[in-house]
């Protein structure tokens, strides 16, 4: 019984520490997938907010005749929090400056972006669509109206 | 060789609805369009093993869990003699068969519960994290269990030249006079 209590002890602590990590990982999952994105194509200038928040708000027509955009679920500020367009379940905000639980977990982050990318454009998206997408989360951090 | 009458219309019926649930929801857990239909299936197949549970605790012949105990020792034994070329025929589940079943049916079980705690976020247990490696585990796991458990019946439908899947669907299994044992006398094998 003590052994078990020692384990779930560790297993929370373990959790508690995940969650306590900051904009750090997100910074650094960004300039992960800027390198790629260099190593792809040289030209690639760096990150950027701009074509960031571009990619957010792009509705894009589906096969299956739906239109969509990231922000159709997680919101035109992904600062504030999100509504399932398909289910109306409410998502926690997507900025990882409001929300320190985002993009921690990089195999969850990864999993996240290839579904979601597969759902709205049809395909994963690209190392360069992922590093100006986190940078442009990065500049969202005032939720537009209190939650 | 004689025809005897072994898994009755529930079981048959729960058996291929489970696969059709788990198939479903195993299809459709990627995209987020098809989310409401996975955790419908999901919840068809968490009632589909509740209904199971409930039947496998009543007297109901073979579907009985008495007459498959859940005995790890004789599952050992089992696998060991069927490897020796010299397992016993039984009409009913096999001590390695019942293992993967109750395995599958506790992993099926912490599949939809941790899936409705994921789906409802935030709802009693707060930690997100947590609940979503749970559901990652335990369905994947499930999954393996599912490749063992059907490897698991090709292989005696093979050995025993005993069609088990026919069997699962007619409901009749094909069974040797000789060997002919009733539930109860499970036990005296061992
Ligand atoms: C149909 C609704 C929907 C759409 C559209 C959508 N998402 Fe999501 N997104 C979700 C849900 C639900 C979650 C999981 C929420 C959670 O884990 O709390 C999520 C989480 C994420 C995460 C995980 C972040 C983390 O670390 O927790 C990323 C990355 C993500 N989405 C990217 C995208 C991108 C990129 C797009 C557009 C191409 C997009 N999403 C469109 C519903 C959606
Ligand atoms: C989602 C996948 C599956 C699950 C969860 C599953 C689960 C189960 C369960 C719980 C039982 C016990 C039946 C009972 O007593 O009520 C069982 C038995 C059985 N299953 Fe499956 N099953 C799956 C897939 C399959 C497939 C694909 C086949 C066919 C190839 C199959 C063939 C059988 C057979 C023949 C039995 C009877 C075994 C025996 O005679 O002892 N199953 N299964
Ligand atoms: C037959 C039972 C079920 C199976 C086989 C199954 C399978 C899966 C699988 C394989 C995933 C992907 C997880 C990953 O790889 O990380 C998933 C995700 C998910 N499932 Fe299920 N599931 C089942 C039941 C349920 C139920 C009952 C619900 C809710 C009521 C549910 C809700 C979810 C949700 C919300 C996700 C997304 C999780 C995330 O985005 O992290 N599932 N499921």
């Amino acid at each position: 019984m003590k052994k078990l209590n020692f384990a779930l002890l560790a297993l929370l602590s373990l959790t508690a520490l995940s969650a306590s990590a900051d904009v750090a990982n997100a910074v650094k999952l960004e300039k992960k997938y800027a390198t790629f994105a260099k190593n792809a194509n040289p030209e690639y200038a760096g990150p950027s907010a701009v074509d960031g928040k571009f990619f957010f708000n792009r509705k894009i027509k589906l096969a299956n005749g739906k239109e969509a955009a990231c922000a159709s679920c997680h919101t035109a500020n992904p600062a504030d929090q999100g509504k399932h367009m398909v289910t109306g379940k409410p998502i926690k905000p997507l900025s990882p400056m409001v929300n320190h639980k985002r993009f921690s977990d990089v195999e969850k982050v990864e999993e996240q972006f290839t579904e979601h990318c597969n759902d709205i454009i049809g395909s994963d998206c690209t190392a360069a669509e992922k590093a100006n997408y986190i940078a442009y989360l990065l500049t969202e951090k005032t939720p537009s109206t209190k939650q | 060789m004689i025809l005897k009458y072994v898994w009755d219309p529930f079981v048959r019926i729960f058996h291929w609805s489970l696969v059709v649930a788990f198939a479903v929801a195993f299809y459709t857990h990627a995209s987020e369009w098809d989310r409401l239909i996975h955790i419908r299936a999901g919840y068809v197949a968490g009632a589909l093993i509740l209904a199971r549970i409930v039947w496998g605790l009543m007297r109901t012949g073979y579907a009985s869990f008495d007459s498959f105990p859940l005995n790890p020792l004789w599952a050992v034994k089992h696998l060991y003699r069927v490897m020796q070329g010299q397992a016993k025929h039984y009409i009913g589940h096999n001590p390695t068969g019942a293992l993967v079943i109750y395995a599958m049916l506790a992993t099926g079980l912490i599949a939809v519960i941790s899936g409705w705690l994921v789906f409802n976020e935030g709802w009693l247990i707060d930690e997100p994290a947590l609940l979503q490696s749970l559901h990652h585990y335990s369905t994947w796991g499930w999954l393996a269990l599912v490749v063992i458990h059907v490897s698991g019946v090709l292989v005696e439908s093979i050995l025993h030249r005993d069609n088990l899947i026919w069997a699962m669907i007619t409901g009749c299994k094909r069974v040797c006079k000789i060997n002919e044992r009733r539930p109860q006398e499970i036990k005296d094998n061992f």
